[in-house]
């Protein structure tokens, strides 16, 4: 049967959804099914500090890596609101502990991008990349690191300040500061005087343009204070998510959209 | 915002790997990242002799069974080259063991296909091996839809090209019969990247591809009407072994070396002009061994046995006497083999 734009209109996503079919190197996830989970290399999701484990959802896959010790060894969906729903990534919820989520760490995953090298287009020149995330807090003074951006495809690290490149926006109790490390130097961190306030849902942006200096917006918006940054030409990206906890109690982070592209 | 044709066409799949989202019997995958697993049936993955577990990437699902005994209990991604992903099946390194990996052995899997109801179909896989000589099977192509079996020649019809210590070969079983074997003198060289095809006609006669071209010598098979068929993959390692000599001080003047490989003893070398010739002399000397594939200096004081299939060879040692010193040997032996085994892609769907 021919399939007529109308039949189609009638079923098809949103086209911000859409893009997740017929582009490779996007990912949308909105959070709306519990995932399959496992620990990479085979058995059950790990809970040990630094191991890693596959999270599959309908349209995109992640890694997450626990840091410390979790008896909870796999985020979950919860519902935010009358259909919303989120991530649900506090694991346990014990002072210094938390998690990394990624695409992954090699250069072969679909959000993997090659600084001034990566593009959109076979053949074409380097394009520019985004990672945005919609998140919520119920109560920001419990986070050492709450952080969105990317840094180099490299093994997972306990603390975000080893990482050898990085560029993020960190919610660190309540300041929503940029943190930037270039080559394995000291984390160089700006306070962009924006606070994330109990109760609130932002959207953080990280952007790489084609040369690969870095923006950031927080909720469409530059930051009222920012810093300069460039990666390296020609290191790998991946767009991530760190997380600890700064005490023994809940943070109620809820991860309502993750999205990462070429694109400025 | 509106989505132009020129906005889609900037970021959008190939058509040959967009048709994974609009074809339901095709699937595609390049392994880029690393799958969930679990048993079939609930619980962690298992390792132990036929169990099935499932394996999900982000557009295709498989299943895999275990062969033999496995503490490494899922395949898991690595990557091959700059931004080139593979999937990593070799599990443990344990002569005999291995995995198979399908689209699923019941009829309503989407790559169950009947015989004489289907239209043509195929199965692609590109693979490459660094040590191809390690494996006992490593086959591609399509069987009966049955239960898993531990032998590959215990399935009832099959049709594959199978990767055996190297020699790419045509293997087919029908209605229960022996496995037919047909060389097809086509090798697998170490550490190519090789694409392996099998298509079945309309009618059920198979016919293969190595690298896009039909093998050298080939082989007529054709699979019983009305059977539903599945691709499918079965990796067993080989029982090859290999050993590390390591010397703890150079060779010098007048030092007579004899190596004694399954218990006889090799000829000696003498030292020759300096340490990296008298080593050269005697990794040479070693490989002359019937049971050895090749003896290779590794280091300026070590050499690397690499034994052919089939036994528990062994490099008793290696006596240097005479001289003013005599290095020691030590022998590292490691049971099996890397295949260093990986996939690169999987393509199955109508033709």
């Amino acid at each position: 049967m021919p399939v007529s734009q109308q039949y189609i209109n009638q079923w098809q996503y949103s086209q911000s959804i859409n893009r997740r079919v017929w582009d490779n190197q996007y990912t949308f996830e909105n959070f709306v099914q519990n995932p399959t989970v496992s620990a990479v290399g085979g058995g059950a999701s790990s809970g040990t500090g630094g191991a890693v484990n596959a999270m599959q959802f309908p349209y995109s896959s992640f890694e997450y890596s626990p840091k410390g010790t979790q008896t909870i060894t796999a985020p979950i969906i919860s519902s935010i609101s009358e259909g919303v729903s989120a991530l649900n990534n506090e694991m346990d919820q014990t002072d210094n502990d938390g998690v990394e989520i990624c695409a992954g760490i090699l250069s072969s995953n679909p959000n993997a991008y090659k600084v001034a090298f990566s593009s959109a287009r076979p053949g074409g020149q380097a394009s520019p990349f985004f990672f945005r995330t919609r998140v919520t807090l119920a109560t920001v003074t419990n986070t050492d690191d709450c952080a969105f951006g990317f840094r180099l495809a490299e093994a997972y690290q306990a603390n975000i300040d080893d990482y050898n490149d990085m560029a993020v926006l960190n919610v660190i109790t309540g300041d929503i500061k940029i943190e930037t490390i270039l080559n394995g130097a000291a984390t160089v961190t700006t306070d962009t005087t924006q606070n994330f306030v109990n109760g609130e849902t932002h959207d953080f942006r990280v952007a790489v343009d084609a040369a690969g200096a870095v923006t950031y917006q927080i909720d469409g918006q530059a930051p009222t204070v920012t810093a300069a940054y460039s990666f390296r030409s020609g290191i790998y990206v991946v767009p991530f998510h760190f997380f600890l906890h700064s005490a023994s109690a809940a943070v109620g982070i809820r991860l309502l959209e993750w999205e990462c592209g070429f694109g400025a | 915002m509106p989505v132009t044709q020129d906005k889609i066409s900037n970021f959008q799949y190939s058509d040959a790997i967009n048709r994974r989202v609009w074809d339901n019997q095709f699937t595609f995958e390049n392994f880029c990242q690393n799958p969930t697993v679990s048993l079939v049936g609930g619980g962690a993955s298992g390792g132990t002799a036929g169990n099935t577990n499932a394996m999900e990437f982000t557009w295709s699902d498989f299943e895999y069974n275990i062969k033999g005994t496995q503490t490494i209990t899922a395949p898991s991604i690595a990557l091959v080259s700059e931004s080139i992903g593979a999937l990593n099946p070799e599990m443990d390194l344990t002569a005999n063991d291995g995995v198979e990996i399908c689209g699923g052995i019941i009829s309503t899997a989407p790559n169950a296909f009947k015989i004489g109801a289907s239209p043509a179909f195929y199965f692609r896989s590109r693979i490459t091996m660094s040590a191809p000589n390690n494996t006992d099977d490593c086959a591609f192509g399509f069987r009966k839809q049955e239960a898993y079996q531990a032998n590959i020649d215990d399935y009832a019809d099959m049709a594959v090209l199978n990767v055996i210590t190297g020699d790419i070969k045509i293997e087919t079983i029908k209605g229960g019969a022996a496995t037919v074997t047909t060389d097809t003198t086509d090798n697998f060289t170490a550490s190519s990247v090789i694409d392996l095809e099998v298509q079945v006609d309309g009618e059920g006669a198979v016919t293969y591809l190595i690298n896009g071209t039909a093998p050298t010598v080939t082989a007529a098979y054709s699979f019983t009407d009305a059977l539903f068929v599945t691709p499918f993959f079965f990796f067993l390692h080989d029982s090859t072994n290999s050993d590390v000599i390591d010397f703890d001080i150079d060779f010098v003047a007048s030092n007579s070396i004899v190596a004694t490989v399954n218990g006889g003893a090799l000829t000696a070398d003498v030292f020759t002009t300096d340490q990296a010739t008298t080593i050269a002399l005697v990794a040479a000397k070693i490989a002359t061994s019937p049971v050895v594939a090749s003896a290779t200096v590794t280091g300026a004081r070590q050499i690397t046995v690499q034994f052919l299939p089939g036994g528990a060879n062994v490099v008793n040692s290696v006596i240097t006497s005479a001289g003013a010193t005599q290095p020691v040997a030590t022998i590292t032996a490691t049971p099996n083999a890397t295949t260093g085994l990986r996939l690169l892609e999987w393509e199955c769907g109508l033709a």
